[in-house]
């Protein structure tokens, strides 16, 4: 392994940048290195970690906004905005369950470099939806900014959120803002076992689609439930559908009941609070539905009304489990003992239904095979090739942990 | 002067009669707007000091006509203008003398409803509220409210990046926009997004949503739409100074509580709203809040008594919660009516500079002392939870070289804003009219990051070129990193 270039400052950044391109060499941009299972690995670029460019630089608790370098550890950012009673409403996914790692790891920025966000997303919006500026250096070796610290910024074309789902192949982001919310003074769940798939979806949008501001809405199969339940309730081995609401108490207590009123008909409801109903979604947030197996993990945005279809067919082709979040619009599924881990049949059938497949988890087999990130069509290709040109022209830049040349 | 030709020689350059002849093969007649008479009625949008007569006005039905329409231009390597209603307050749909106006009102169907998905499809002409209205029986709506919402069109909104009152919880169009279709300078058809969250790759969405019209033309939308509230009420608060006002904001966000939206108007403002629309404002107060709570009725209750009671501290010298949907209706029509309130009694210059809140008393003292500087009076309005500023500066536009000293004044005032911590535009975009204060919250070189974006999309200058980018940045930019002049000049 190649000994990891830890830059202090920007001119330390750029002069490694500027180093690689007249080496013609290129740089594995990262932060803790909590997400670097996921997409191509490139053994010939140089690891380049952000960790030390780590400060919270701003904190305004009565605007909504924290400012910190790159490398600043997520932990540290929870630690300073909880004082005020505030949090990242995205609730960013942590990995370390999935990937076998330490967990208490990751830097703020790389929150937004890959962009994944966790349930809470389906009402509060992603991680990207959070970025409200940032500070970069891009491939040429030249800083600039985007965005600032206020909510609405239309100045200029968006560079900030640009850089989000971007994973380090457009520019190194230095220093982010993000916009934070208070957090909700308290929580509930409603749980539903044993539901036929297509039943839970049918009420997961009845659920959404009222004034109740759902704010986490799942299906997990019974063989991804189990780990979840833990702590949570007795019933473990059926499936669950769960449905969260976030509020005062007053409030949480008046919406609960419309909502058990309104899908009585689907099955018996049971109403959860705290502290249970938050470790239940705390396994969600940290995918202990997906960890300790084998198997193939693949993630997958697809438009709710096509959900259920295209997971039956994926099912009847692929030896798989599938769960849903986001009230139907994200699939989780595991796929076991298949050659290409099922890429080929289920990329076709999410390609036919609209949206996007990722291989977030490879397995005991190897992800070479297999594009991490679904593949672009030729079009999204040559401009996905043009923007990674403009701001990256020599290809310094974690080349090729995306898509083969960019 | 540089290997290609300047701009400024582009947008003054004679058109081919050929254009004509190629658009009346692609097009009906009544899509094309020749005659002066007609042509007069695109000379401007709602920045109404600048007037250009463009060289042709197009309103195409399909993204295919768009598309022939978009090659034409590529051709001919002449500028092409989109428009949506012509509601721009910063000169976004401005023409040139020598453009083809492509104006998309007539692409106003909405393509298709899909309630599971929460998302509606609508063609790029579609108004902001007809979206709304449209879902509205089952129970859902279109979360960004711009004032023009009743006129501005989906596609302005995009290009714009377009918020409103309520967008302090909702977020503005980048929050609730998931697809596009849109046609390239070249004439290339292009889908981004759909149906779902986050699309694949690299955020696209990201840099078209705000991008006015400089990387290709919108034809088709795909949007969220969220379900509403059971009820809203708004109250009003007024202060004796603006200082107690921005304090009490700052207050009711840092106890936890994020009313759906909380507007702020300094006396002037609420003076002429109050003869405008009889909402009931105080006339006696130096500031004046309007916050909204969502929920049911007992959840509107509680919120506004916590909110209430933080307010307490500050001594509010008025205090009213609407009783009755009327009453919660003319709060707000006088509140969105503040424009054309002000609009009877003078012409106005927009600003729409966003600040922290924190500097909120230190920015408004500074603006009444620039306007007093050049004897202009002013109303302020405020996106109070968010920060966006609308101080509307009044002039007279009859007396020469008013417009040239009321758009001095307004730059010092983005100049404060952005000194202040804060930005130039907010939600109305930078246009022709905050193209060369772009300066004032970016560098070169981050310009030169954007305006590289623009060449992938738009390598030949066309689209709505004279627009968001100072024009001699620009020409140097194009000078030293467009590769080849492309398309065959005639």
């Amino acid at each position: 392994m190649q000994d990891m270039l830890t830059p202090l400052v920007d001119r330390d950044l750029k002069d490694m940048i500027q180093d690689a391109r007249d080496k013609g060499s290129a740089l594995e941009i990262l932060g803790h290195g909590t997400k670097r299972s996921i997409g191509h690995y490139n053994e010939k670029n140089v690891p380049l970690s952000m960790r030390r460019f780590s400060e919270i630089t701003f904190y305004e608790p009565s605007e909504l906004v924290i400012s910190a370098r790159a490398g600043t550890p997520i932990v540290e950012i929870e630690r300073e905005i909880k004082g005020y009673n505030q949090h990242l409403p995205f609730e960013y996914l942590d990995f370390s369950s999935l990937f076998d790692t330490e967990p208490g790891y990751g830097t703020v920025a790389s929150l937004f470099a890959t962009n994944f966000s966790g349930s809470r997303r389906l009402l509060k919006g992603s991680a990207r939806d959070h970025l409200l500026g940032i500070k970069a250096i891009n491939g040429r070796g030249e800083n600039f900014s985007s965005g600032g610290r206020v909510m609405k910024n239309v100045a200029g074309l968006d560079l900030a959120k640009l850089m989000a789902n971007s994973w380090g192949t457009l520019a190194v982001m230095t220093e982010v803002t993000i916009k934070l919310l208070p957090k909700p003074p308290t929580e509930c769940t409603l749980f539903m076992y044993g539901l036929e798939e297509d039943i839970a979806l049918e009420a997961l949008r009845s659920a959404v689609s009222t004034p109740f501001e759902v704010s986490g809405a799942v299906h997990l199969c019974r063989d991804h439930a189990h780990p979840c339940l833990e702590g949570v309730t007795y019933v473990r081995d059926k499936a669950v559908t769960a449905i969260r609401l976030e509020n005062t108490a007053k409030s949480i207590a008046y919406r609960s009941e419309k909502i058990k009123d309104l899908l009585s008909a689907f099955g018996d409801i049971y109403y959860i609070d705290e502290p249970e109903s938050k470790l239940f979604w705390q396994n969600m947030r940290q995918l202990q539905f997906l960890s300790g197996r084998d198997d193939a993990v693949w993630r997958i945005s697809t438009s709710p009304q096509r959900a259920y279809q295209s997971a039956r067919q994926i099912k009847k082709l692929v030896d798989s489990q599938v769960s849903y979040d986001w009230g139907g619009g994200l699939l989780w599924i595991s796929t076991r003992g298949v050659a290409d881990m099922g890429s080929s049949d289920i990329r076709r059938i999410i390609a036919q239904a609209g949206g996007h497949a990722s291989l977030i988890h490879a397995g005991s087999e190897a992800s070479q095979i297999v594009s991490p990130f679904h593949p672009l069509d030729p079009t999204h290709m040559k401009l996905t090739k043009a923007l990674k040109q403009m701001f990256d022209p020599d290809s310094v830049l974690n080349p090729g942990r995306m898509y083969n040349g960019i | 002067m540089g290997i290609f030709s300047k701009l400024q020689d582009k947008i003054k350059s004679a058109v081919p009669r050929s254009v004509i002849r190629d658009l009346s093969e692609l097009l009906s007649e009544d899509q094309i707007v020749l005659d002066q008479s007609g042509l007069k009625a695109y000379e401007t949008d709602a920045l109404t000091a600048i007037k250009v007569i463009p060289f042709v006005v197009v309103m195409p039905h399909t993204t295919e006509e768009v598309a022939a329409i978009a090659a034409i231009s590529h051709k001919y390597s002449i500028p092409l203008v989109p428009r949506g209603a012509g509601t721009s307050l910063a000169g976004g749909a401005i023409p040139l003398s020598n453009a083809i106006v492509i104006c998309l009102s007539r692409m106003n169907r909405i393509l298709d409803i899909d309630l599971t998905n929460r998302t509606a499809t609508v063609q790029a002409g579609v108004t902001n509220l007809a979206i709304s209205a449209a879902v509205d029986r089952d129970g859902f709506f279109y979360a960004p409210d711009p004032s023009s919402q009743l006129s501005c069109t989906i596609a302005g909104n995009i290009a714009m990046n377009s918020g409103g009152a309520h967008c302090l919880k909702y977020g503005v169009t980048t929050h609730n926009l998931l697809g596009v279709k849109m046609v390239t300078a070249e004439g290339e058809v292009l889908d981004f997004g759909g149906p779902y969250y986050d699309p694949a790759g690299y955020d696209f969405l990201s840099i078209i949503t705000g991008s006015e019209g400089g990387l290709g033309i919108v034809t088709e939308a795909t949007v969220m739409l969220r379900p509403k509230p059971e009820g809203a009420r708004p109250l009003l608060l007024g202060f004796d100074t603006h200082d107690a006002a921005g304090d009490c904001v700052a207050a009711i966000i840092a106890a936890g509580h994020l009313p759906v939206a909380i507007e702020f108007m300094d006396k002037p403002a609420i003076h002429s709203c109050e003869k405008h629309a009889n909402a009931g404002y105080p006339l006696d107060v130096e500031a004046l809040l309007i916050i909204e709570v969502e929920g049911s009725e007992e959840e509107i209750d509680v919120g506004i008594q916590q909110i209430l009671r933080i307010a307490s501290q500050f001594n509010p010298s008025h205090k009213r919660v609407a009783q009755t949907k009327e009453e919660a209706a003319a709060i707000w029509l006088g509140r969105k009516s503040a424009f054309g309130a002000l609009g009877r009694i003078s012409e106005y210059l927009c600003m729409d500079g966003v600040i922290p809140l924190s500097k909120l008393s230190h920015v408004l003292a500074k603006i009444t002392e620039i306007c007093k500087s050049y004897k202009f009076d002013v109303a302020n309005i405020f996106h109070a939870g968010d920060g966006n500023l609308h101080p509307l500066i009044m002039y007279d536009a009859n007396r020469p070289g008013e417009f040239e000293r009321v758009e001095k004044c307004g730059a010092e005032i983005l100049e404060l804003c952005v000194l202040a911590g804060g930005c130039i535009t907010g939600e109305h975009g930078v246009g022709v009219e905050k193209r060369e204060l772009m300066g004032l919250q970016f560098d070169e070189t981050d310009l030169y990051n954007q305006m590289r974006i623009k060449l992938i999309f738009d390598p030949n200058w066309d689209l709505n070129p004279d627009k968001v980018f100072p024009l001699e940045i620009a020409e140097k930019f194009r000078e030293e990193e467009m590769i080849k002049p492309q398309g065959d000049n005639q």
